[in-house]
């Protein structure tokens, strides 16, 4: 218990100062808040062209899409708040950097995923708040203290699946002591896969992501559940549950596989 | 271990028989060796430290010298808990620090001259902050040691400075700051000195020295400043091919590479006696050097049996040059 507390206390103020430091730089947080906007704004305009030129797809018309969409950008920018450490894991390895965490009589992981609470996220957070907001109101959907229960399971799962697989290509450099950049091929991947529902790929690809790299969950099935889609397989729990339940579990994977990294951390020259 | 045993018979720092090895893949010049490396890799294993063992006790100030890649960081990482040897064992204070990180960590102040431990985007006050969260610093102790700090680095005018504008001997007093914080037994400062103006190393030294005294301080000292040796070190470890090659006083190891000294007589005239006891080893006009051994004879009695016979002008002593000993130290092993 006491233990708790410490780290509460801890990590409390190292999201305090990570907040201070985006604040040091407001012209980087304005920066990214134009281009954040652009960009989903961009991705929902993509969506609206799409219907509109093909129709619905697979059942799925405009307003479902929209809560689709704002669901996965809602969990891409809690991702971004809690994750980002994981993006240049590789450069902190390489470059001998994760000694100052061994240095500290701290878990090494809790440093690591505290050293950068990053704000900036909220720039996601609020183009994703909207295009979910349409989706909403678009489909009359009546937010019953379940159906906000779901959304945040679902919100929280997919982020929680969004870092862990960053959280183990990262660790992958405590192998291969390079700096591996995977950050480009994952948020395209993300993008990709949770935009659309999966039926319009291959059967294999639908496959492999609902059950290998399980990008599905992120927010097609948990969205899918939430507004009664028929889904090609049956589980007798309720999707934002299973959801939640897949990103604890490769977080937790993630995590284990941290601390084995950490094992054959070499730092660096001098 | 009984606790009563362990305080009289512990050294502060035990480092028995360490060896760490690196894998590393072997890479050859040019972009035709960058390419061999990525598709054939042919890998080695370096040893970096190969067998080292030393003890320090509680309040020595010890110098851990070697030249550029002898081993020295890799050692100190080692007893930092950042590094996990290969084979051998380290203990501070008695406790593993591969085995039980947190826990000599929470003891341990460590200072790489290279590196900051401060929060770049923040006043300076604010990583002390922080540390004194970490460290779970209470707030008697965080005054009364920012208090002492002040006296010894005048860091009390740094505190609301951003880091990022900090120059790097005051960054270097914020790094030492934060190392003493939670009053550690033992200090591990990895080139403290390195690119500081004589001011700022004056201060450094200065630091170590009253921390040492006030507190009886464990310090392990690495650094290629020769003057930080001379003045703060009673005790030298040379180390070089990751092997240790001398250990002892800096005295000991003057006696020991170049027990002599140098006698510079300037005569009248152009002439060069000798002397039983002290040899000639270098004329210019009416310049002589001799080179005589402290056990054979006293400087004053050389110098009276030489104005015996001829009349001298002026005459100086040289000790030993404390950077050729040092060089000599350094190759003394590699022959072998």
């Amino acid at each position: 218990m006491g233990r708790i507390r410490y780290y509460c206390s801890v990590g409390s103020l190292y999201i305090k100062q990570s907040l201070q430091s985006t604040l040091e730089y407001p012209a980087n947080l304005a920066g990214w808040f134009i281009s954040n906007l652009m960009q989903f704004g961009i991705g929902f305009a993509i969506i609206r062209f799409v219907i509109a030129e093909f129709g619905a797809l697979q059942g799925w018309g405009l307003a479902e899409l929209a809560f689709l969409y704002g669901l996965s950008v809602l969990s891409h920018g809690i991702s971004v708040i809690l994750f980002v450490p994981t993006w240049y894991m590789g450069n902190l390895i390489v470059d001998g950097e994760m000694d100052l965490f061994l240095l500290r009589p701290l878990n090494v992981l809790f440093q690591f995923l505290f050293l950068d609470f990053n704000l900036i996220g909220i720039t996601d957070l609020i183009p994703g708040a909207l295009i979910f907001a349409y989706g909403c109101i678009s489909l009359h959907f009546v937010l019953t203290w379940l159906n906000v229960l779901y959304i945040v399971l679902a919100v929280v799962g997919g982020a929680l699946i969004r870092g862990g697989i960053w959280l183990m290509l990262g660790s992958i450099s405590f192998w291969v002591k390079n700096r591996a950049s995977f950050i480009v091929l994952t948020m395209q991947l993300y993008d990709k896969t949770t935009m659309y529902p999966l039926s319009i790929y291959p059967r294999f690809l639908q496959i492999f992501f609902t059950v290998v790299i399980p990008l599905g969950w992120i927010a097609l099935y948990p969205a899918s559940g939430i507004l009664d889609k028929t889904l090609p397989f049956y589980i007798p729990v309720s999707m934002p549950v299973v959801s939640m339940a897949v990103g604890a579990l490769l977080f937790l994977i993630a995590c284990l596989m941290f601390m084995r990294g950490l094992k054959r951390y070499e730092s660096a020259g001098t | 271990m009984g606790e009563k045993e362990s305080e009289t018979t512990m050294s502060v720092i035990e480092v028995n028989q360490i060896v760490k090895e690196f894998n590393v893949v072997k890479r050859e010049k040019g972009l035709k060796g960058s390419l061999k490396a990525l598709i054939k890799p042919e890998r080695q294993t370096i040893k970096a430290v190969d067998g080292i063992s030393f003890c320090v006790e509680k309040g020595e100030i010890v110098a851990y010298i070697g030249p550029n890649g002898a081993g020295k960081s890799t050692t100190v990482k080692m007893m930092a808990g950042i590094l996990t040897p290969t084979s051998g064992e380290i203990l501070i204070n008695g406790v593993s620090p591969h085995k039980n990180r947190k826990k000599v960590v929470a003891d341990l102040g460590v200072v790489f001259g290279q590196r900051t431990q401060l929060n770049w985007d923040l006043r300076l006050g604010e990583s002390f902050e922080l540390l004194k969260r970490i460290y779970q610093i209470d707030e008697a102790t965080y005054r009364a040691n920012l208090k002492t700090m002040n006296e010894i680095l005048a860091i009390d005018e740094l505190l609301s400075t951003p880091v990022r504008q900090l120059s790097l001997g005051q960054r270097m007093r914020g790094d030492l700051t934060a190392a003493m914080l939670h009053s550690p037994s033992v200090l591990f400062l990895d080139e403290p000195t390195i690119g500081l103006d004589v001011d700022a190393k004056n201060a450094i030294r200065k630091f170590i020295k009253d921390i040492n005294q006030s507190r009886k301080t464990t310090i392990v000292l690495t650094t290629h400043d020769l003057g930080d040796i001379q003045e703060l070190c009673n005790r030298v470890i040379i180390i070089n091919h990751g092997k240790v090659i001398e250990d002892g006083s800096l005295n000991d190891l003057i006696e020991k590479i170049a027990p002599f000294r140098h006698l510079i007589v300037d005569y009248y005239a152009d002439i060069a006696p000798n002397h039983p006891k002290a040899k000639i080893v270098d004329k210019a006009d009416t310049r002589v050097t001799y080179r005589f051994w402290k056990k054979d004879i006293t400087a004053a009695r050389l110098i009276e049996d030489l104005s015996k016979t001829v009349q001298i002008r002026d005459v100086s002593l040289e000790e030993a040059d404390i950077e050729d000993i040092i060089s000599i130290a350094y190759k003394g092993k590699k022959a072998d």
